[in-house]
């Protein structure tokens, strides 16, 4: 006879069965199987018959001269694209978010449009507008804001520059919507209360605002921080990394062992560390900001 | 008994989830133990013969080889087939493939019991390839480029072809192409086509072609000063070393050597300084060159030339129709120069796109698929498919007869059409380029050039590095992929390595 309980493990067990499988197929394996191959020498001539060599790729890849430059590059992309596009979504969600701004769903319409387009269709089209001197950038923007050119083959500023202010433009919709809906939360009656209290609107948002999307940010922050450091698109396109590797990443790095080189074990290798750096760090902020604790 | 309960809906729900999961999952693993079950245990061939009546039977092709009339006697023999699909992957462009959908509806004509599953738009990277060969789902043939096609072969997931056709076979194909379509000794691919780049100029700015890069400097810069416009657009870095190639060999470097055995990069060399000054001194100093961001038809490169902002690009005939619709009769076509300091010419890769078949293992293909994939290959790299190639798309052929043909219809077209008197002229050119051009390494180890080759010229055009350390900086990141890859070892060199040369002799 099978007890009570038993039956409701069992029970709360074909629950979760399907989710389960799910999880097991498009994550785990995946995941797993990169461990696997980044202990084997798969690579060109060995792509159907590769075996077992132990910590080899990651000898090789401590050994590496490029490591400690793309893992700057890494925090360099990361943070220089993350910090810019928290500071204008939010600064554009505050704006929308203003009870007396007359056209709203007009501007948030027009703010959320570079989400319309594949991204992938977006970058080439920034790739092109930003050819010097014929592109749009080079050629009417930039001299009419009396800036100077900004060419990527020829200046590393100019590459970093091109990277974020495109990955800017592609990203900041998300960054805006998220706080908007974020600041509609909060309780019209706290700015109503501080009105009365005569506070003005720094104030506000020092002590109702910020406080009340604290949560919101730090979320947003982990989920953005992992996302973008393993972004790839906007650099494989716009600078394929260069001049040189000054603007390539670990993940961009991984895709030309792989698909370059061939080298398919140490793309692994690399792919695993990668992950292992962007969960360290998320665990860390997570402990830091208290992110979960409400998340039950 | 009070405290069981009756399953919910939502449990049952999940239930029947699981189990058609399960059911789903035992489906498709059932099908594929099937097909694995009939590639490994179906070796009977195919072909049933009922009658075998001799035959002789003469051969009219539409335009036949131009040096003998051919009179083919073969013995022909009533059988019954059966069925059998396969599947190509075809990366034909759109010109190509109205040549190729020709070739297709002959074959089909030809062996009705065959059926070609046509992939259109496929990529002609064999690396594309490699998760359906992981999953035993790739197509049955492919078309791809040679080299990518070595490195595939070398991981073992292409057929070797010596072993299924006579060495005489291959010799029917100049030898360029064969060549750079082996590994080994073993031939893995039958190429329909031979490439390189070669110097595409807009003759409302250049008249004549240059011959040596000196004078390729004197007409840009007359070019620049008189009509302001730039003299030539080579993105030097922004490429991978694909057309730099040329210019490094024009000075006399080679990519490999070997040291025992053992192959080596040979990138840090005098000629890659000079290589890289070179254009350095034309991008920076002289300011005759634009350094463009991307190259091709459908780059800035291809952007600037049909749009006469620049006299001279270096491109291959696969973006011939583009600019030739654009400038028309305007457009030339010549070898690249004569490198001034050294005698030598600027000998661009030459190298061939392949038609291979993959192994049983990789694609799941029956022995009878393997029959009809090798017939297929054969015909499509036979004399009517390249020929049709050559005149619908202008794909220089690489089967030998074709080949004399094509040149012979160049030299002897009778007609007062001045868009085609102008066209074979370029061609004549694009033809020219093909005799001073080195076969294309397709080494598994090449692919570690690429990158290595691309981060040291871009630091250096950027300024960051001088020639030397660019040189220097890219052999020592090309040892340290070979190093990573586990290629700088003996693997044996193919060939084709040792014809890293100007052929010039190669008929």
């Amino acid at each position: 006879m099978v007890s009570w309980n038993t039956k409701q493990k069992i029970i709360g067990f074909l629950y979760i069965l399907p989710l389960f499988i799910v999880v097991l197929l498009l994550f785990l394996y995946p995941l797993i199987y990169s461990v696997y191959i980044s202990f084997t020498n798969m690579a060109a001539i060995h792509f159907l018959h590769f075996k077992y060599i132990g910590l080899f790729n990651y000898e090789m890849m401590i050994k590496d001269k490029y490591l400690a430059t793309l893992l700057i590059n890494t925090v360099i992309w990361t943070l220089g694209s993350l910090i810019p596009m928290i500071a204008l979504g939010l600064s554009l969600a505050i704006i929308l978010n203003q009870k007396d701004l007359y056209g709203k769903s007009i501007f948030y319409a027009i703010l959320i449009l570079p989400w319309a387009f594949p991204g992938f269709i977006s970058l080439l089209v920034w790739q092109g507008m930003w050819v010097d001197p014929y592109g749009f950038m080079n050629r009417y923007l930039l001299p009419f804001l009396h800036l100077p050119h900004v060419n990527s083959l020829i200046s590393v500023s100019s590459a970093w520059t091109e990277l974020i202010v495109t990955n800017l433009w592609l990203s900041f919709p998300y960054y805006m919507t998220v706080f908007y809906s974020g600041l509609q939360s909060i309780p019209q009656e706290l700015y109503e209360i501080a009105d009365v209290d005569g506070a003005g609107p720094l104030q506000k948002f020092a002590t109702i605002t910020f406080p009340s999307l604290r949560k919101i940010i730090a979320f947003v922050f982990i989920t953005s921080f992992v996302f973008t450091w393993n972004n790839f698109y906007p650099i494989y396109i716009l600078t394929g990394g260069g001049p040189g590797i000054a603007t390539e990443t670990f993940t961009v790095y991984a895709y030309q062992q792989a698909f370059s080189q061939y080298n398919y074990a140490f793309a692994a290798a690399l792919s695993i560390v990668s992950t292992i750096i962007t969960v360290g760090l998320g665990i860390i902020v997570l402990k830091f900001t208290g992110v979960l604790e409400n998340i039950t | 008994m009070g405290k069981y309960r009756s399953l919910s809906g939502t449990a049952i729900a999940a239930i029947v989830i699981v189990v058609v999961i399960v059911i789903i999952a035992a489906g498709v693993g059932a099908y594929y133990a099937t097909r694995k079950h009939i590639t490994t245990t179906s070796t009977t061939p195919v072909a049933t013969t009922t009658s075998s009546v001799p035959k002789t039977s003469t051969t009219t092709t539409t335009t036949p080889p131009p040096t003998t009339t051919t009179t083919t006697t073969t013995t022909t023999t009533t059988t019954t087939h059966t069925p059998v699909t396969i599947t190509v992957a075809d990366s034909y462009s759109t010109s190509e493939n109205a040549a190729f959908n020709q070739t297709i509806a002959a074959f089909e004509q030809q062996y009705p019991w065959i059926h070609v599953n046509v992939e259109y738009g496929a990529q002609d990277s064999a690396s594309n390839y490699q998760s359906e060969v992981q999953a035993g789902d790739a197509p049955n043939v492919l078309r791809v480029s040679s080299d990518s096609a070595g490195v595939a072969f070398a991981s073992g997931w292409l057929l070797n072809l010596s072993q299924y056709l006579p060495k005489s076979y291959f010799a029917r194909y100049i030898n360029v192409t064969i060549q750079d379509s082996m590994l080994n000794g073993s031939v893995y691919g039958l190429p329909d086509d031979e490439n390189s780049i070669v110097m595409f100029y807009n003759k409302k700015f250049v008249p004549e072609p240059p011959n040596t890069t000196n004078q390729l400097i004197q007409i840009a810069e007359n070019v620049n000063k008189t009509y302001h416009i730039w003299g030539i657009a080579y993105g030097a870095s922004d490429e991978y070393g694909y057309r730099f190639a040329a210019w490094f060999a024009g000075y006399g470097g080679q990519i490999f050597t070997t040291i025992n055995g053992k192959i080596y990069p040979d990138l840090n060399s005098t000629a890659m300084v000079n290589a890289l000054n070179f254009w350095y001194n034309l991008t920076y100093n002289l300011k005759i060159n634009y350094l463009a961001p991307s190259p091709g038809a459908g780059g800035a490169e291809g952007e600037l030339f049909t749009s006469n902002q620049t006299a001279i690009i270096f491109d291959g005939p696969w973006d011939l129709g583009n600019y030739f619709s654009a400038l028309g009769c305007n457009l030339g076509a010549a070898p690249l120069p004569v490198v001034s300091q050294t005698g030598l010419y600027a000998t661009p890769f030459v190298g061939a796109q392949d038609w291979v078949i993959t192994t049983p293992s990789a694609s799941g293909a029956t022995p009878a698929q393997i029959n009809a994939s090798l017939l297929f290959i054969e015909f499509v790299t036979n004399y009517s498919a390249e020929m049709r190639l050559w005149n619908i798309a202008g794909d220089i052929p690489a089967l030998t007869s074709a080949y004399n043909t094509a040149l012979k219809e160049l030299s002897e077209t009778n007609t007062t059409n001045t868009t085609i008197l102008c066209l074979n002229n370029i061609k004549k050119g694009i033809l020219e380029q093909e005799t001073h051009g080195m076969i294309m390494p397709n080494i598994p180890q090449m692919g570690s050039y690429w990158s290595s080759f691309h981060q040291y010229a871009s630091e250096f055009f950027a300024s960051k590095i001088n020639a030397t350390q660019a040189a220097q900086g890219m052999e020592q990141a090309f040892i340290q992929a070979l190093q990573q890859s586990g290629l700088l070892s003996p693997i044996p060199l193919p060939n084709s390595l040792y014809l890293l040369q100007e052929f010039s002799t190669k008929y």
